[in-house]
């Protein structure tokens, strides 16, 4: 008697195990998407970081680490590295903390917390580039906003007698020293919302009676923050911690936009990592030397992002 | 069943708030701390929309409204 093994055996699995079966079936949909659309891709790019560039497959030449060592040595390399991790070191704190401090704000309150979140919520929900161009033009030296109101805040002070409240009119994105932190204040505006909204939730998910208890123990506003808020917020936080961080590492759209005469300028003082791949990839057209770009920075933000886990994640106990 | 116990537990909530909080001292500063972000937040749309209904020269002229025909050059209004 034949008997078909493979009948015999499906008959022998449990329920369990056969709704174990169909979940990856069913898995292997994304998984499938994930591997040829995203992991081949990236893969491929460590490939090319090895070899010349050509268009024609067959005619790359291996060079092996020489474009790495071509990246360290690049000061212009160096000077988008620094200014990376300085757009990661100014939005990151800032945006945290307005952000935990506005939800904080918004839970005070009852009437219209609606409407304050869905405002603070826009920006992030506009196209980085139409937000970029809005900013640069406020920026304009002889044209912008800002300026305008600088000068005008001159006239009103020394129409007053005050002139030593005056402001001098700033270059901001012309100047070397300004452009950074001025495309800085930007993205922390853009993103403000949705740490806004993240934080908001958190602080929902945290149980009144545990207020209400300290309260009757005499505890103060920031006493209640310091020992129930943000511990019990500590998933949240990390949460925050780790995307803003990936998100300035990977900054590309605003900075790209807002200068668009002198992309990264000026002086390459508002230049990203990012951007800079994309510049060395398709204006210069070294596509090996910018995949070894893409190499390092896809390093950084996995060193970063594994020793932020580790730093911040602690066990929460309700 | 459902809706009236969530209808009870945010009574609950409210009742919380209420006995919690000084009557109205934090809320209104919270307004008014709110206020001032949201008119910083919604500031670059406002600009955006009035720039939209600026003709090429107006919109050189760091005027913030029209200057009303009476002089093309100066940016006051």
């Amino acid at each position: 008697v034949i008997r078909d093994p493979r009948a015999k055996r499906s008959s022998r699995l449990s329920l369990t195990q056969r709704e174990a079966i169909y979940a990856y079936v069913f898995l292997l949909v994304p998984l499938v998407f994930f591997a040829t659309i995203r992991f081949y891709p990236a893969l491929q790019s460590f490939r090319l970081s090895l070899f010349t560039w050509h268009v024609d497959p067959a005619r790359r030449a291996f060079v092996g680490a020489q474009y790495y060592q071509d990246l360290l040595a690049n000061p212009v390399f160096h000077q988008a590295l620094k200014n990376t991790l300085l757009y990661a070191a100014i939005t990151v704190p800032a945006s945290i903390a307005l952000g935990l401090g506005i939800a904080i704000l918004l839970q005070a309150i009852t009437v219209g917390r609606g409407w304050y979140r869905a405002i603070y919520f826009a920006p992030y929900i506009t196209p980085a580039v139409a937000i970029a161009w809005v900013w640069g033009w406020m920026y304009n030296v002889n044209f912008g906003i800002f300026n305008r109101i600088i000068i005008e805040w001159w006239d009103f002070v020394e129409g007053i007698g005050l002139p030593w409240l005056a402001i001098d009119p700033q270059r901001f994105l012309r100047d070397p020293e300004v452009a950074l932190p001025a495309v800085a204040v930007v993205i922390i505006w853009q993103q403000l919302g949705f740490q806004v909204v993240i934080f908001l939730a958190g602080l929902q998910g945290i149980p009144r009676v545990f207020y209400e208890a300290a309260r009757i123990d005499g505890a103060n506003p920031w006493q209640l923050f310091r020992h129930i808020t943000f511990p019990l917020l500590n998933p949240v936080l990390v949460f925050a911690v780790v995307i803003t961080t990936i998100n300035a590492l990977q900054l590309f759209d605003q900075i790209v936009n807002i200068n668009f005469t002198d992309q990264g300028g000026p002086l390459g003082r508002t230049l990203s990592i990012a951007l800079y791949m994309y510049q060395e990839a398709f204006s210069r057209a070294r596509l090996g030397y910018a995949a070894a770009v893409t190499v390092v920075l896809f390093l950084i933000i996995l060193v970063i992002t594994l020793v932020q886990l580790r730093l911040t994640q602690r066990r929460v106990e309700y | 069943m459902l809706g009236e116990s969530r209808r009870l537990r945010r009574g609950l909530d409210e009742s919380v708030r209420a006995s919690g909080r000084r009557p109205n001292g934090w809320a209104i500063l919270a307004y008014v701390l709110l206020t001032l972000g949201a008119v910083i937040m919604v500031f670059p749309f406002a600009w955006m929309l009035i720039s939209s209904f600026k003709d090429a020269r107006e919109v050189l002229s760091p005027a913030i409204c029209r200057a009303n025909g009476r002089s093309r050059t100066t940016s006051r209004c």
